[in-house]
Protein backbone atom coordinates (compact mmCIF):
# COMPACT_ATOMS: atom_id res chain seq x y z
CA UNK A 1 0.00 0.00 0.00
CA UNK A 2 1.43 3.66 -0.51
CA UNK A 3 2.62 4.89 2.56
CA UNK A 4 2.91 9.40 2.40
CA UNK A 5 4.03 10.86 5.22
CA UNK A 6 1.42 13.13 6.97
CA UNK A 7 3.27 16.18 5.86
CA UNK A 8 2.99 14.94 1.95
CA UNK A 9 -0.69 14.15 2.38
CA UNK A 10 -1.25 18.08 3.86
CA UNK A 11 0.44 18.88 0.71
CA UNK A 12 -2.31 16.57 -1.37
CA UNK A 13 -5.28 18.74 0.60
CA UNK A 14 -3.61 21.81 -0.35
CA UNK A 15 -2.75 21.17 -3.69
CA UNK A 16 -6.58 19.77 -4.72
CA UNK A 17 -7.85 22.77 -3.33
CA UNK A 18 -5.66 25.29 -5.24
CA UNK A 19 -6.11 23.42 -8.49
CA UNK A 20 -10.41 23.54 -8.19
CA UNK A 21 -10.08 27.26 -6.66
CA UNK A 22 -11.42 25.51 -3.65
CA UNK A 23 -10.12 26.44 -0.17
CA UNK A 24 -8.77 24.03 2.15
CA UNK A 25 -11.06 24.27 5.82
CA UNK A 26 -9.12 27.34 7.80
CA UNK A 27 -9.84 25.22 10.71
CA UNK A 28 -6.25 23.89 11.49
CA UNK A 29 -7.26 21.43 14.10
CA UNK A 30 -10.25 20.25 11.76
CA UNK A 31 -8.65 20.33 8.73
CA UNK A 32 -5.25 18.48 10.06
CA UNK A 33 -7.85 15.53 11.41
CA UNK A 34 -9.05 15.22 8.36
CA UNK A 35 -5.57 15.05 6.89
CA UNK A 36 -4.99 12.24 8.94
CA UNK A 37 -7.61 10.53 8.55
CA UNK A 38 -6.71 10.75 4.56
CA UNK A 39 -3.43 9.56 5.73
CA UNK A 40 -4.73 6.43 7.36
CA UNK A 41 -6.52 5.53 4.62
CA UNK A 42 -3.91 5.86 2.04
CA UNK A 43 -2.02 3.81 3.66
CA UNK A 44 -4.30 0.99 4.65
CA UNK A 45 -6.14 1.23 0.82
CA UNK A 46 -3.37 2.35 -1.16
CA UNK A 47 -6.00 5.57 -1.90
CA UNK A 48 -6.95 8.51 -0.45
CA UNK A 49 -10.81 7.42 0.31
CA UNK A 50 -12.72 9.97 1.55
CA UNK A 51 -12.14 10.24 5.28
CA UNK A 52 -15.95 10.55 6.00
CA UNK A 53 -17.14 7.71 4.34
CA UNK A 54 -16.36 3.95 4.78
CA UNK A 55 -14.82 1.82 1.95
CA UNK A 56 -16.80 -0.52 0.25
CA UNK A 57 -13.43 -2.96 0.04
CA UNK A 58 -12.04 -1.66 -3.53
CA UNK A 59 -10.59 1.03 -5.27
CA UNK A 60 -13.06 0.05 -8.27
CA UNK A 61 -16.41 0.40 -5.38
CA UNK A 62 -14.99 3.50 -3.88
CA UNK A 63 -14.23 5.43 -6.92
CA UNK A 64 -16.42 7.78 -6.13
CA UNK A 65 -15.19 9.08 -3.18
CA UNK A 66 -11.75 8.93 -3.40
CA UNK A 67 -11.11 12.49 -2.81
CA UNK A 68 -11.68 15.04 -3.72
CA UNK A 69 -15.00 13.37 -4.20
CA UNK A 70 -17.14 13.27 -7.03
CA UNK A 71 -19.97 14.85 -4.73
CA UNK A 72 -17.61 17.79 -4.11
CA UNK A 73 -18.14 20.47 -6.48
CA UNK A 74 -22.15 19.37 -6.26
CA UNK A 75 -21.87 20.22 -2.63
CA UNK A 76 -19.82 22.96 -2.53
CA UNK A 77 -21.90 24.71 -4.58
CA UNK A 78 -25.00 24.23 -2.86
CA UNK A 79 -23.59 24.02 0.36
CA UNK A 80 -20.27 26.22 0.25
CA UNK A 81 -18.20 22.76 1.35
CA UNK A 82 -17.88 19.17 0.64
CA UNK A 83 -19.39 16.27 3.08
CA UNK A 84 -16.20 16.15 5.39
CA UNK A 85 -15.86 19.91 5.65
CA UNK A 86 -12.40 20.00 4.14
CA UNK A 87 -12.83 22.07 1.09
CA UNK A 88 -14.80 24.91 0.94
CA UNK A 89 -15.61 27.39 -1.63
CA UNK A 90 -13.95 31.08 -1.41
CA UNK A 91 -17.06 32.44 -0.32
CA UNK A 92 -17.84 30.56 2.24
CA UNK A 93 -14.25 30.42 4.09
CA UNK A 94 -14.99 34.28 3.81
CA UNK A 95 -17.59 33.83 5.59
CA UNK A 96 -16.19 32.87 8.74
CA UNK A 97 -18.92 30.54 8.91
CA UNK A 98 -17.90 26.51 10.29
CA UNK A 99 -18.82 23.93 7.94
CA UNK A 100 -22.07 21.72 9.18
CA UNK A 101 -23.26 18.30 8.24
CA UNK A 102 -24.67 17.95 5.15
CA UNK A 103 -26.70 15.51 3.21
CA UNK A 104 -24.71 12.52 1.70
CA UNK A 105 -25.15 12.89 -1.85
CA UNK A 106 -23.83 9.35 -2.61
CA UNK A 107 -27.11 7.39 -3.87
CA UNK A 108 -27.98 4.51 -0.75
CA UNK A 109 -27.25 1.36 -2.75
CA UNK A 110 -23.71 2.72 -2.93
CA UNK A 111 -23.17 2.92 0.64
CA UNK B 1 -35.29 -35.64 0.59
CA UNK B 2 -31.39 -35.71 0.90
CA UNK B 3 -30.04 -33.21 4.15
CA UNK B 4 -28.25 -30.75 3.32
CA UNK B 5 -26.74 -28.32 5.68
CA UNK B 6 -26.72 -24.85 5.70
CA UNK B 7 -23.85 -23.15 7.08
CA UNK B 8 -24.33 -20.00 9.33
CA UNK B 9 -24.08 -16.70 7.96
CA UNK B 10 -23.64 -13.26 9.28
CA UNK B 11 -27.43 -12.68 8.67
CA UNK B 12 -28.25 -15.79 11.30
CA UNK B 13 -26.24 -13.88 13.93
CA UNK B 14 -28.93 -12.57 16.32
CA UNK B 15 -26.90 -9.48 17.90
CA UNK B 16 -25.38 -7.35 15.12
CA UNK B 17 -22.35 -5.94 17.50
CA UNK B 18 -21.00 -9.36 18.43
CA UNK B 19 -17.76 -8.83 16.30
CA UNK B 20 -17.12 -4.78 17.17
CA UNK B 21 -14.91 -3.81 20.06
CA UNK B 22 -16.20 -0.64 22.09
CA UNK B 23 -14.26 1.52 23.90
CA UNK B 24 -16.53 2.88 26.85
CA UNK B 25 -16.49 6.54 27.64
CA UNK B 26 -17.27 7.30 31.45
CA UNK B 27 -19.55 10.67 32.11
CA UNK B 28 -22.01 11.33 35.11
CA UNK B 29 -24.46 11.57 32.84
CA UNK B 30 -25.60 7.98 32.44
CA UNK B 31 -29.01 7.95 31.01
CA UNK B 32 -30.35 7.49 28.07
CA UNK B 33 -28.01 4.54 26.62
CA UNK B 34 -25.56 6.15 24.14
CA UNK B 35 -23.70 3.24 21.74
CA UNK B 36 -21.79 5.55 18.53
CA UNK B 37 -20.70 3.67 15.49
CA UNK B 38 -17.61 5.78 13.66
CA UNK B 39 -15.08 6.38 11.68
CA UNK B 40 -11.84 6.45 13.29
CA UNK B 41 -10.87 8.93 10.30
CA UNK B 42 -13.56 11.04 10.33
CA UNK B 43 -13.67 15.21 11.79
CA UNK B 44 -17.29 15.15 12.63
CA UNK B 45 -17.61 11.35 14.48
CA UNK B 46 -14.46 12.97 16.41
CA UNK B 47 -16.70 16.36 16.66
CA UNK B 48 -19.78 14.62 17.89
CA UNK B 49 -18.13 12.29 20.45
CA UNK B 50 -16.39 15.69 21.83
CA UNK B 51 -20.09 17.06 22.09
CA UNK B 52 -21.34 14.05 24.28
CA UNK B 53 -17.96 14.50 26.30
CA UNK B 54 -18.73 18.11 26.62
CA UNK B 55 -21.97 17.41 28.26
CA UNK B 56 -20.85 14.52 30.54
CA UNK B 57 -22.33 11.85 28.78
CA UNK B 58 -21.09 7.90 29.57
CA UNK B 59 -21.70 6.11 25.77
CA UNK B 60 -19.80 3.57 23.97
CA UNK B 61 -18.21 3.53 20.81
CA UNK B 62 -16.68 1.56 18.02
CA UNK B 63 -14.91 2.33 14.97
CA UNK B 64 -16.66 0.52 12.11
CA UNK B 65 -13.88 1.15 9.85
CA UNK B 66 -11.53 -0.90 11.79
CA UNK B 67 -13.64 -4.44 11.19
CA UNK B 68 -13.31 -7.03 8.40
CA UNK B 69 -14.73 -5.85 5.05
CA UNK B 70 -17.75 -8.61 5.46
CA UNK B 71 -18.54 -8.50 8.78
CA UNK B 72 -19.18 -4.82 8.01
CA UNK B 73 -21.02 -5.30 5.48
CA UNK B 74 -23.26 -7.32 6.98
CA UNK B 75 -23.24 -5.15 9.70
CA UNK B 76 -24.16 -2.30 8.19
CA UNK B 77 -27.22 -3.77 6.55
CA UNK B 78 -28.72 -5.02 9.14
CA UNK B 79 -27.80 -1.88 11.30
CA UNK B 80 -30.11 -0.15 8.28
CA UNK B 81 -32.59 -2.14 8.61
CA UNK B 82 -32.82 -2.40 12.07
CA UNK B 83 -32.86 1.17 12.69
CA UNK B 84 -34.25 2.48 9.10
CA UNK B 85 -31.73 4.56 8.87
CA UNK B 86 -28.99 5.32 6.03
CA UNK B 87 -25.64 4.74 7.49
CA UNK B 88 -23.50 7.87 7.76
CA UNK B 89 -21.19 7.79 10.20
CA UNK B 90 -21.58 8.85 13.42
CA UNK B 91 -24.42 6.88 13.99
CA UNK B 92 -26.48 7.70 17.71
CA UNK B 93 -27.93 4.58 19.06
CA UNK B 94 -30.11 5.70 21.65
CA UNK B 95 -31.35 2.83 24.68
CA UNK B 96 -31.17 0.62 21.64
CA UNK B 97 -34.23 1.83 20.13
CA UNK B 98 -33.68 4.59 18.04
CA UNK B 99 -30.61 5.55 15.74
CA UNK B 100 -29.70 9.18 14.45
CA UNK B 101 -27.68 9.16 11.70
CA UNK B 102 -25.02 11.86 10.37
CA UNK B 103 -24.13 14.47 13.56
CA UNK B 104 -26.10 17.48 13.53
CA UNK B 105 -25.67 18.95 17.46
CA UNK B 106 -29.50 20.07 17.48
CA UNK B 107 -30.71 16.49 16.72
CA UNK B 108 -28.55 15.15 18.65
CA UNK B 109 -29.05 17.22 21.80
CA UNK B 110 -32.64 16.14 21.45
CA UNK B 111 -31.55 12.51 21.56
CA UNK B 112 -29.67 12.55 24.13
CA UNK B 113 -31.98 15.27 26.50
CA UNK B 114 -30.54 18.19 26.22
CA UNK B 115 -33.14 20.50 26.32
Amino acid sequence: MAKFSLEQTRLFVQNAATERNWVANTDEAFRDALAEGLNVNVGRYGYYLCPCRDSNGSRERDRDVVCPCTYATDDITEYGHCFCGLFLSPEFAASGNEPQPIPERRPEELI
Amino acid sequence: MPHSEVAPTLSNVSDITEKLEFTLVDGARTQPELTVYALSTCAFCKKAMDFLRKNDYRFRFSYVDNVDPEYKREFKRQLSNRFDVVVVFPILVVNDEKAYSGFTELIWSRAVGIS
